[in-house]
């Protein structure tokens, strides 16, 4: 398998339909994660970032709906490769399609005809593919979770894609013991039951730093401290031994000193098992101890997106550079801290301008009325300066300042379509080719 | 704030605490011990002064808050206000008292009264203490509100109409509202953003010399006491570990604890690298406290007996684990559920004794000394107790850490440690592990 991610979100919308309004929580959010990687998602509360977690795994409540607008690609060849096999008209072969993201991919001829009924409803896309003997095997590809029926969904969930939640309390089953509840895991997803079960969640217990785990295999939840209950948390989360694991603030709740060695236990797992990390939290100190991607969000998009290393050396966006000089401790000794003016707004109306404006110490009379983009902010030179781990060196921002070294028409015209459109052709023509387009679609690559 | 600054502080403290003790009985009909939430603590706050309690949850510092203002029974020690003993207090004085001495509470959603109005919020402490007017407390209302942020205008709304920060703004409010002199903050910011907490902390800043307060703030996020606090007091089951003003408490740590616990804050610049310590474990119960020091179960500057120096540094991580295993069985064989099983023979749900050393010891090699010991201890476990077993291994690993509760040490102008590392015979811990600095 090459380098790409194991999972990418395209596009992600989430909505919330209530009698009173819509409310956007997650907008048009886009992210790849390579495996052995970490993901940072920041934001403060109301961002999105924990419904943005929840579309992933198909596990938002009415009257909550994910748009089939967005994707959640899933790239796991294995599953890929049985999902394929189990549903064969569900399959889109990527030499079909002439739009396909990735359709640079090896065109192969392929005996099987485009005779399936509906496109939309074939979710595995396979774009690579090795011929052995006969039977061709599926090389690369995905399968689109947000198109997927529920039983597929189902299946990921878990096995290819867990979840660690907040509070690891109420994750666990009060009156169930720990042992308990990871062998039913085990019989579900992995089929071993008696004996073997227990050895194998005793195996997990220690795995994560319980000691004595057999005695503790027959305790209750409430026997565990906080941070040994969210230790039971991860090794239930790792006990189908997934591929990607969502830590949706899994350290919140916890002292510095817990929250330092679950931290550590996760960067430890994540190493042996080589785990695609996508870590949700509030907290940029734990986002730069954990993270080696970063993606900012404010009110349900993804305003920022660079290596921990850039986004922290030369944050971009406005909003990242006022969450950032708002922590305590950072902004040196200064008696009063730099504030950002307002609060988060709901985001109820369609994304038609920046959301970020109204509190933008930087805004201009465009950010009422353009949806910025996300444009390249990196600049070539700085790229070393950063300490920048190859290949993480993607840093974008979705902000009318940018790209800066272009004159101020030309750089509205990079975000707004329809202006480039009526634009009179002299500052159109030229400042369009490589903005958007190539800049826009920063997912998988 | 300076050194002199600071004596002339201590020469005329507002609050002035000294050996106080809290604790919770045992809920237990028998057998039961208690909770020793504060455990001697003292200390002396400035007119003017921010004096930052930092700890891990279970800590005490809350009890140790209320128990300042006198919310909780205090078992023992003194509180002095201005000079007066504050422990001593009847009904009447109390009431009276606590207009000087307010709170504001953690979680600005649980702390006020959904059904009432913001107005009636603020108002009540006015009310209760017969302050001024109908009129003058409507109007000493409206201008609160405007002090902590607000607008005049939001006296009939409800709280649910607000956000945190704003509810946290209504509770700063009300502990305004009766003028008082002192305020605990319990975790005031804890519950909000950071861009919200930004604001809310700058709000405290401001108020403090307009109004010329005095606070404690308790809190568990070691940046915003960094941010606001003159001097800061860290806690751990009960007690103070450390006492000093914060810059330099937090330049350069005494305590082995302090130590332990700034090195786990994660950094917002990942360029900063940090020699971190990693604890082992949780904090042990207030209830079953460890003898000696209190930090000694988790404490990586541990003074060990010199007769096992030919032990290596993984030789005693798994010495310090297996004395945790047998403590944590020893505990559990306390209980009656757990005595009975045993005494009926069928306690067999863990794994033996013999198992837990193969699995720690299989793949490090200890001195022959150390090794005998803890061979001994097996064979003890599996004869007369768990209990027995422990008590052996105290014996042979054990130190002045667990035998002795430390005192404090004056480390430096104005700075208190309790360890005994401080004393003259042992190494200064920071002579002992000099990759932690």
């Amino acid at each position: 398998m090459t380098d790409g991610p194991i999972l990418s979100v395209e596009g992600l919308k989430t909505t919330f339909h209530t009698d009173r309004e819509t409310v956007r929580a997650v907008d048009g959010v886009s992210f790849a994660v390579p495996p052995g990687r970490t993901l940072g998602l920041v934001g403060e509360s109301g961002s999105g970032k924990s419904v943005t977690a929840r579309s992933i795994l198909g596990l938002v409540d009415d009257p909550g709906r994910v748009d089939p607008s967005g994707s959640v690609r899933y790239h796991g060849p294995s599953f890929v490769r049985r999902i394929a096999e189990r549903y064969p008209d569900a399959v889109r072969w990527a030499t079909d399609e002439t739009d396909g993201p990735d359709s640079q991919a090896t065109a192969d001829p392929q005996p099987r005809g485009d005779s399936s009924p509906d496109p939309e409803e074939r979710f595995v896309t396979v774009t690579e593919v090795r011929s052995a003997g006969e039977a061709a095997a599926i090389e690369t590809g995905w399968v689109d979770l947000v198109a997927a029926p529920r039983a597929v969904v189902e299946r990921a969930r878990g096995g290819e894609i867990a979840m660690v939640f907040q509070d690891a309390a109420s994750s666990l089953n009060p009156v169930y013991t720990v042992g308990n509840q990871i062998r039913e895991l085990l019989g579900i997803h992995r089929d071993v039951d008696g004996a073997e079960a227990t050895e194998t969640a005793a195996a997990l217990l220690e795995s994560v730093g319980i000691s004595d785990p057999e005695r503790r295999l027959d305790e209750y939840p409430h026997q565990f401290s906080g941070g040994m209950q969210q230790r039971a948390a991860i090794a239930l989360a790792l006990a189908c031994d997934p591929e990607v694991l969502l830590c949706d603030e899994p350290t919140t709740g916890l002292d510095v000193t817990i929250q330092a060695q679950i931290l550590d236990l996760l960067e430890e797992l994540q190493r042996e098992r080589d785990l695609a990390v996508v870590f949700i939290t509030h907290d940029m100190g734990v986002v730069s101890r954990i993270a080696d991607a970063v993606a900012v969000m404010y009110a349900g998009e993804v305003v920022e997106r660079a290596s921990v290393g850039r986004l922290f050396a030369d944050p971009k966006h406005p909003y990242t550079r006022g969450l950032l000089e708002s922590i305590p401790g950072l902004a040196g000794t200064a008696d009063r801290l730099p504030t950002i003016e307002g609060s988060v707004p709901t985001p109820n109306e369609p994304a038609t301008s920046c959301r970020f404006a109204p509190r933008c110490p930087e805004a201009m009379p465009e950010c009422e009325t353009v949806h910025p983009a996300h444009v390249d902010v990196s600049a070539p030179s700085d790229a070393v300066a950063a300490g920048d781990p190859a290949g993480t060196d993607e840093h974008t921002a979705a902000c009318l300042l940018y790209p800066e070294a272009e004159p101020h028409r030309r750089r509205i015209a990079a975000h707004d379509e329809d202006l480039e459109l009526n634009a009179d052709g002299s500052t159109g023509a030229g400042g369009t080719g490589e903005g958007p387009g190539a800049a826009d679609r920063g997912g998988p690559s | 704030m300076s050194d002199s600054e600071r004596s002339g502080a201590d020469r005329d403290p507002l609050v002035s605490v000294e050996g106080l003790r809290t604790y919770y009985a045992s809920e237990r009909l028998i057998g039961g011990k208690p909770v020793k939430a504060v455990d001697g603590v003292s200390f002396e706050i400035g007119r003017g002064e921010t004096v930052g309690i930092v700890g891990e949850s279970g800590c005490g510092k809350t009890t140790l808050g209320r128990s300042v203002l006198r919310l909780e029974d205090v078992d023992a020690g003194r509180v002095y206000f201005d000079g007066r003993d504050v422990t001593e207090l009847g009904r009447r004085e109390l009431k009276s008292w606590r207009q000087d001495a307010q709170m504001v509470y953690q979680n600005p959603n649980t702390a006020v009264n959904e059904r009432m109005t913001v107005g009636q919020i603020v108002r009540e402490p006015l009310d209760v203490h017969g302050w001024g007017t109908d009129s003058d407390r409507r109007d000493r209302v409206a201008e609160l509100l405007e002090t902590v942020g607000l607008e005049a205008e939001h006296y009939h709304r409800y709280p649910h109409q607000f956000s945190g920060g704003q509810r946290q703004r209504i509770g700063i409010a009300r502990a305004l509202a009766p003028e008082p002199e002192f305020i605990v903050l319990d975790e005031p910011v804890s519950a909000l953003d950071v861009s919200v907490q930004a604001k809310i902390l700058n709000l405290l800043t401001d108020l403090q010399e307009e109004l010329n307060l005095t606070y404690m703030l308790i809190a568990h996020d070691l940046s915003v006491v960094r941010h606001v606090c003159d001097r800061v007091g860290v806690m751990y089951l009960g007690k103070l570990m450390e006492l000093g003003p914060t810059e330099e408490l937090f330049r350069s740590p005494s305590n082995p604890y302090t130590r332990a616990l700034l090195s786990a804050i994660p950094h917002a610049d990942p360029t900063v690298s940090q020699d971190r310590i990693t604890l082992r474990g949780s904090p042990p119960s207030p209830r079953d406290p460890p003898t000696g020091c209190g930090f000694s179960t988790r404490c990586p500057f541990k003074i060990r007996p010199t007769e096992h120096d030919a032990v290596d540094e993984e030789g005693w991580t798994r010495i310090e684990e297996f004395r945790a295993v047998l403590r944590d069985r020893a505990r559990n064989a306390d209980g009656f559920v757990d005595g009975l099983k045993r005494r009926l023979g069928v306690d067999d749900r863990a794994t033996p004794i013999r198992e837990v050393r193969d699995d720690l010891f299989g793949d490090v090699s200890l001195p022959e000394a150390a090794r005998e010991r803890i061979d001994r201890a097996v064979a003890t476990a599996a004869e007369e107790g768990v209990t027995e077993a422990t008590e052996l291994l105290d014996d042979a690993f054990g130190s002045v850490c667990e035998t002795e509760v430390p005192d404090d040490h004056p480390t430096a102008a104005g700075r208190l440690s309790r360890c005994h590392r401080h004393r003259d015979e042992y190494e200064e811990p920071d002579e002992y592990r000099t990759d932690t600095r």
